[in-house]
């Protein structure tokens, strides 16, 4: 298990990581100027898209499903949202060409195979947020898929505005905790373990996530929650992303190693 | 839960009885061996003819308790105790005319022994302690009034009594106790397994399923491919019945309306919902997975919580203006919340609430279990009802 010490020394090298391939999360109606500040010497691959044609404040987004019809509604469906561009899409995750051009990818969990894609999400989420579309509820599921570094997950049968919204949120770094993720959350908790089952995941909260994420699966947005407890909207997603922190922390070696490791990640500086 | 042979208390009987058995062969074994060794006892009638008497009334029970091997029914024990108090105030007339020493007072020493068979036979400990206080008595009064005892040494001669049965009890209940836990447990296991293989059943069905049927029925439920919303709103629904299916909410779908476990209820509702063109996020994974192995609502909590956020969401459908409500449910260790939330227009609280008769109706419904609801709205903030019941409980160990 993680201790703390090499949980600190992970998040440095991802930052050192982040900080030397700029792949810090870009937030969604954020001004040209930021992305292309002066400061930085090299053009980044993010600056090189935009350059490229693409404008600067739509949120490029991958599609991976391997049934056509899905892929095709699901382009569909983003396409139709201001902001957001399908700019790839395949039937695997190689198709989608290099990840490091996307802003989020959206990828199906199972992928004509019997196992799902645990390992393409841990190689993607190294540099891209990865949003799970899935027709699988199942909690083992969704616990894995997040477990292994997606930033959301959504079942097939979401409203279009939910997976939108959790577009938007990954994109911007962030941890898209809908209501049925955060219930299926729920039942991994320590207390509601069947005793003596290790199978279950040991998630341990702080009575105030509990109580947030209690909130969400309820279907209580931030705002709600943040006068229901009487805090500021701010503290909740705080409360949100060290959920996902706790939910991710066996984890966070792995994508470090994936981070490092991916092929074709050490670009000249000369760029 | 299902009907599992209870294995642990099974066994846990049957090594009672024979311990029983025993112990009532040994009583009547004792005075016979005194009749035998005590040449006194072997000349006299009246003591062959009272030991003949013990060993009769051991009979019946010894032999109920072999053919039928459970215990013998309290009323014969009973009867046999009351049977005792003549016989103990008989034998000390027979001790009397033949010896001068209280071991040879045979009565005495059987109705010891048999004690220990009360001690096993009686559940209640006050039931059991006042039948053994009755021999008791009836010594101590013929041992003072008949042996010439005193108070202080025929205290001491009966107090063996209450011992005898009460650590009899003691050992025996706690046997029994331990062996409905491992029964629960044991079932509980039985259960889970039973559940697992249906589960992985289910898994690979499922796969199946959503690989290929419910993507594409999702997708099509959605975004404007089918133009028409009425035939939109059916592939929804189907949809949502397909993934509860797969998800094992319930056996299929509800026809006849008795579907017993709430997970499935809820699931009914939410697909009946979807149909009437509301969309409905169903959250019960948390409550799924506490059910696997807390105790199951009844059936009434079950139709009393599915029929109010039934009437709950069709309240959101006539008044709220919005298409979407989220259905969750969540058991912790006091209570089991249903709640119904939307982001519609919402009502000023203050005021009348829209479609009041509906939750006067709620309200009533859930108050029939024992439970109680809130509302909470504000105009343009959507509202949020709140179903409370107490968990249920597990049936708990008896004795």
């Amino acid at each position: 298990m993680a201790s703390p010490d090499v949980i600190r020394m992970v998040d440095n090298l991802l930052k050192i990581r982040n900080t030397l391939y700029d792949e810090e999360p870009f937030i969604p109606g954020g001004t040209d100027a930021r992305h292309l500040s002066p400061s930085r010497a090299v053009p980044t691959l993010a600056d090189q898209r935009r350059c490229a044609g693409v404008h600067a404040a739509m949120i490029a987004v991958g599609v991976v499903d391997d049934h056509p019809v899905v892929r095709h509604g699901l382009s569909h469906l983003l396409e139709q949202w201001p902001g957001v561009t399908v700019v790839a899409s395949g039937a695997t995750v190689s198709e989608l060409g290099s990840a490091d051009s996307l802003d989020v990818v959206v990828l199906d969990l199972y992928l004509g195979t019997d196992d799902p894609a645990l390992e393409s999400i841990t190689l993607l989420a190294a540099s891209t947020p990865v949003l799970v579309v899935s027709a699988s509820a199942r909690p083992a599921d969704v616990l894995g898929a997040i477990r292994a570094g997606a930033s959301g997950y959504l079942t097939k049968d979401c409203q279009p505005e939910l997976l939108a919204a959790g577009v938007l949120t990954a994109a911007s770094g962030g941890f898209a905790l809908t209501s049925e993720l955060a219930d299926i959350v729920q039942s991994a908790r320590p207390r509601d373990a069947v005793p003596g089952d290790d199978t279950t995941a040991r998630v341990h909260l702080s009575p105030r996530e509990e109580q947030t994420l209690s909130y969400i699966a309820r279907g209580f947005t931030h705002e709600q929650i943040a006068t229901r407890l009487g805090i500021r909207k701010s503290t909740v997603n705080t409360y949100v992303e060290r959920i996902r922190d706790k939910l991710q922390v066996g984890n966070k070696a792995d994508l470090t190693r994936a981070a490092l490791t991916r092929p074709g990640t050490f670009r000249p500086a000369t760029g | 839960m299902r009907a599992v042979r209870a294995v642990g208390a099974d066994h846990c009987e049957v090594i009672i009885v024979r311990a029983y058995v025993l112990i009532r062969v040994v009583a009547v074994l004792q005075p016979v061996m005194t009749a035998i060794t005590s040449a006194h006892h072997r000349s006299s009638a009246a003591a062959a003819g009272l030991i003949a008497v013990l060993a009769v009334q051991s009979a019946p029970l010894v032999t109920v308790a072999l053919i039928r091997r459970q215990m013998p029914p309290t009323w014969l024990t009973g009867l046999e105790v009351a049977a005792l108090t003549g016989e103990l105030a008989a034998g000390t007339h027979i001790y009397l005319s033949v010896y001068g020493q209280t071991w040879t007072y045979f009565v005495y020493q059987y109705s010891l022994i048999m004690i220990v068979g009360v001690g096993l036979s009686f559940r209640r400990l006050p039931v059991m302690f006042a039948v053994s206080a009755v021999p008791a008595a009836v010594y101590a009064a013929v041992s003072i009034t008949q042996l010439g005892e005193t108070p202080w040494n025929a205290a001491l001669d009966a107090a063996p009594y209450l011992l005898h049965s009460g650590v009899a009890w003691m050992i025996t209940n706690a046997f029994r106790r331990s062996s409905h836990e491992v029964d629960l447990a044991h079932r509980i296991l039985t259960d889970r397994e039973v559940e697992l293989a249906a589960e992985r059943e289910r898994a690979r069905h499922a796969r199946m399923l959503h690989d290929r049927v419910l993507q594409t029925l999702e997708v099509l439920g959605q975004g404007e491919s089918v133009a028409d919303p009425a035939l939109r709103g059916h592939v929804r629904a189907e949809a949502t019945r397909l993934r509860s299916f797969v998800r094992g909410d319930s056996d299929g779908t509800v026809t006849d309306g008795t579907v017993t476990n709430l997970p499935g209820a809820l699931a009914a509702v939410a697909q009946e919902m979807t149909r009437s063109g509301l969309a409905v996020q169903l959250n019960t994974a948390q409550l799924a997975n506490a059910l696997r192995w807390r105790a199951k609502p009844s059936a009434e909590t079950t139709q009393a919580l599915a029929g109010a956020a039934r009437e709950a969401l069709v309240n959101v459908l006539k008044h709220a203006g919005t298409r979407s409500a989220v259905l969750h449910a969540e058991l912790d260790k006091t209570t089991l919340t249903v709640s119904v939330l939307d982001h519609g227009c919402g009502f000023d609280g203050r005021l009348r609430e829209p479609g009041f008769g509906l939750t006067t109706s709620i309200r009533g419904r859930i108050a029939a279990v024992g439970g109680e609801m809130s509302i909470e709205s504000q105009p343009g903030m959507g509202t949020y009802v709140e179903l409370r019941v107490p968990a249920p409980a597990h049936v708990s160990a008896p004795g």
